[in-house]
């Protein structure tokens, strides 16, 4: 078996095949640690009929980019992925570090690939360096439902984590020649299939989806009831923004748990946040804790939410929320 | 229905996750979170994996055994899973088990052990992340070390003769998923709230089977050093200066958020 060498990004595509963004972002991380670890970056996507919409964006970040396209591989299937993963490392050679957005797919994929490998993984990483003394990889990630941050040293190889988004701050490199696109066809191999997809059905979401959005307007367990999250939708509507919550929301069925932001459920870093109606605890704040601007609305002056806030009214939000769409539309 | 399945849910004992952010603090010499006066809670989602286990025992009878490792368990605590209508209580409870000592594929090896130990399970249902940790990893490691299938973020579950049928929430849908026992199931809130616990359940808890297993009692004691190692703790700083929006009226202070967010070029 070859020495650990490189960095393996494992890209995602959405349900139209496109990249999604959290992918693209890491990419850019993979790229800036295998410079650093002056190693090379391979990003991985699996998936049918992907080759076309990968080729077409042009990725100047990454030197090399791995397509494993076949018709078996159209959903997410823990088992075919995971053995499409196997395979590569197999003819390639195991990388030190393996890289994957912390989506559902991330969490459900790296945790097998981990014990697979004999090696251990850092969900929602934050930070990932390496410490020179020993060349061990550092990862740091929330605990305690954000309170406290931890940085875990993984004594194993490869070093495996889910990368939350927000991430990688530094910009892009110096631009270079689209990426090398190689399809990896996968050896014959026995896929256990106990678990079957039978069926997807995906979100009838209008308007952008939570993690892309720029501008996203939360409710919490202040919103009162369903109806009263009509008021979030139409300042959405005015921003082009997203509606999003607070766990005690959805626990209530006021509101789908896919547009829950928290540890448990989205992490987002949007250019405005507003927070209408969310007293403030720690699981949600490190949801959202990175967005720009950030507006809390409470009609309790002593929520902890202030304190995460930029801007803040407090009052009832159903005072305030039809004036702040009113003038936004005249503007 | 007349399957009878044997169900395995393992819950954690964690501090109050809820509690407010100045309890929290850091033992920077044992790199180890300290929680002062938060009383030991089930961990939520684990709650949740109760509940689901609860309501498949109800559909297809069979037997719902609850395990949870760790050091100087609350048995008041844990009895709780026994009132709420599992049928028997497996404390894995040792100084080896400690939190400190282990990394979750520890604690997941443990948890093998005490299933292979247990014998017949066809179901085994965990919450999908603990709330002290917030790792995500016990039950996928689990279902990998027993070589056994797994679907995380499940809910809706449904038992048939060979298996279950569950949807699978993804942040863009759902899918609709099969598996043929055994197999492991992750699950968060969307599985269902655990039900009310009345005093005559608690009464009658106390006559439930609880059983205590230390590391002698599992048939391997080679237990995984951690391979994943605290090095550093600290309380990111998270906080801003806060604005506050005076007006004549709220009306008032709405109209002037959405000019103050126009000029910063934020909308």
């Amino acid at each position: 078996m070859k020495k650990h060498r490189g960095v393996l990004v494992i890209g995602e595509v959405n349900g139209d095949k496109q990249v999604v963004p959290s992918g693209l972002e890491l990419m850019r991380l993979g790229n800036s640690l295998g410079r650093k670890l002056a190693e090379p970056m391979t990003c991985l996507f699996i998936g049918s009929e992907i080759t076309k919409s990968i080729t077409d964006l042009e990725l100047t970040f990454c030197e090399r980019i791995a397509v494993i396209d076949d018709p078996d591989l159209d959903d997410y299937h823990p088992e075919k992925f995971l053995n499409a993963i196997l395979n590569l490392c197999r003819s390639e050679g195991l990388p030190r570090l393996i890289l994957a957005a912390h989506s559902v797919m991330g969490q459900d994929l790296l945790p097998r690939l981990a014990v697979r490998l004999q090696t251990r993984v850092v969900t929602d990483c934050v930070d990932i360096s390496m410490d020179e003394a020993d060349g061990l990889f550092l990862m740091t990630k929330p605990v305690c439902g954000g309170n406290i941050m931890t940085e875990f040293k993984n004594r194993r190889f490869p070093a495996l984590a889910t990368v939350r988004p927000g991430t990688e701050k530094q910009e892009a490199g110096p631009d270079r020649n689209p990426a090398e696109i190689v399809s990896v066809v996968l050896e014959e191999y026995q896929t256990d299939e106990r678990v079957k997809n039978l069926i997807r059905v995906s979100d009838n979401l209008n308007g952008v989806p939570l993690e892309d959005a720029r501008v996203v307007i939360a409710g919490g367990r202040g919103i009162g009831n369903a109806e009263g999250f009509e008021q979030l939708s139409d300042l959405a509507k005015v921003v082009n923004g997203a509606v999003g919550s607070s766990r005690p929301a959805c626990d209530l069925g006021w509101i789908s748990p896919s547009t829950q932001i928290g540890i448990t459920g989205k992490i987002v870093a949007p250019d405005l946040y507003i927070a209408v109606g969310i007293s403030g605890m720690m699981q949600h704040i490190t949801g959202m804790s990175s967005s720009r601007h950030v507006v809390a609305i409470n009609k309790d002056a002593n929520a902890p939410i202030f304190k995460y806030a930029d801007s803040g009214i407090v009052g009832e939000f159903q005072e305030v929320l039809p004036a702040l769409t009113e003038k936004l539309k005249e503007l | 229905m007349n399957t009878l399945i044997n169900i395995v849910v393992c819950v954690k004992q964690v501090s109050d996750p809820e509690g407010p952010e100045s309890l929290y603090s850091i033992d920077h010499d044992t790199k180890q979170v300290v929680t002062k006066g938060l009383p030991p809670t089930i961990s939520t989602f684990d709650e949740n994996a109760l509940e689901a286990g609860l309501r498949l025992r109800d559909q297809c009878s069979g037997k719902l055994t609850v395990i949870s490792a760790g050091y100087k368990l609350s048995k008041s605590l844990l009895r709780k899973t026994l009132a709420a209508g599992a049928d028997e209580l497996i404390l894995l409870d040792s100084e080896s088990f400690a939190q400190e000592r282990l990394d979750s594929y520890g604690t997941a090896w443990i948890l093998a052990r005490a299933v292979e130990k247990i014998e017949n399970t066809d179901l085994i249902l965990t919450g999908r992340q603990a709330a002290d940790t917030n790792a995500g990893l016990v039950g996928l490691y689990l279902a990998e070390i027993l070589g056994i299938s797994a679907v995380s973020f499940a809910r809706d579950i449904v038992v048939n003769e060979n298996g279950v049928t569950m949807k699978q929430d993804f942040s863009d849908g759902y899918g609709s998923v099969e598996a043929g026992f055994p197999v492991l199931l992750t699950v968060g809130a969307e599985a269902g709230q655990l039900r009310n616990i009345g005093l005559m359940e608690l009464r009658k808890a106390k006559k439930k089977p609880l059983v205590e297993w230390t590391e002698n009692d599992l048939p391997n004691q080679d237990i995984p050093e951690q391979a994943l190692v605290p090095m550093r703790l600290y309380k990111p700083e998270r906080e801003r200066e806060c604005d506050f929006i005076r007006a004549d009226s709220l009306k008032d202070a709405g109209t002037a958020l959405a000019q103050k967010l126009r000029n910063a070029g934020l909308v």
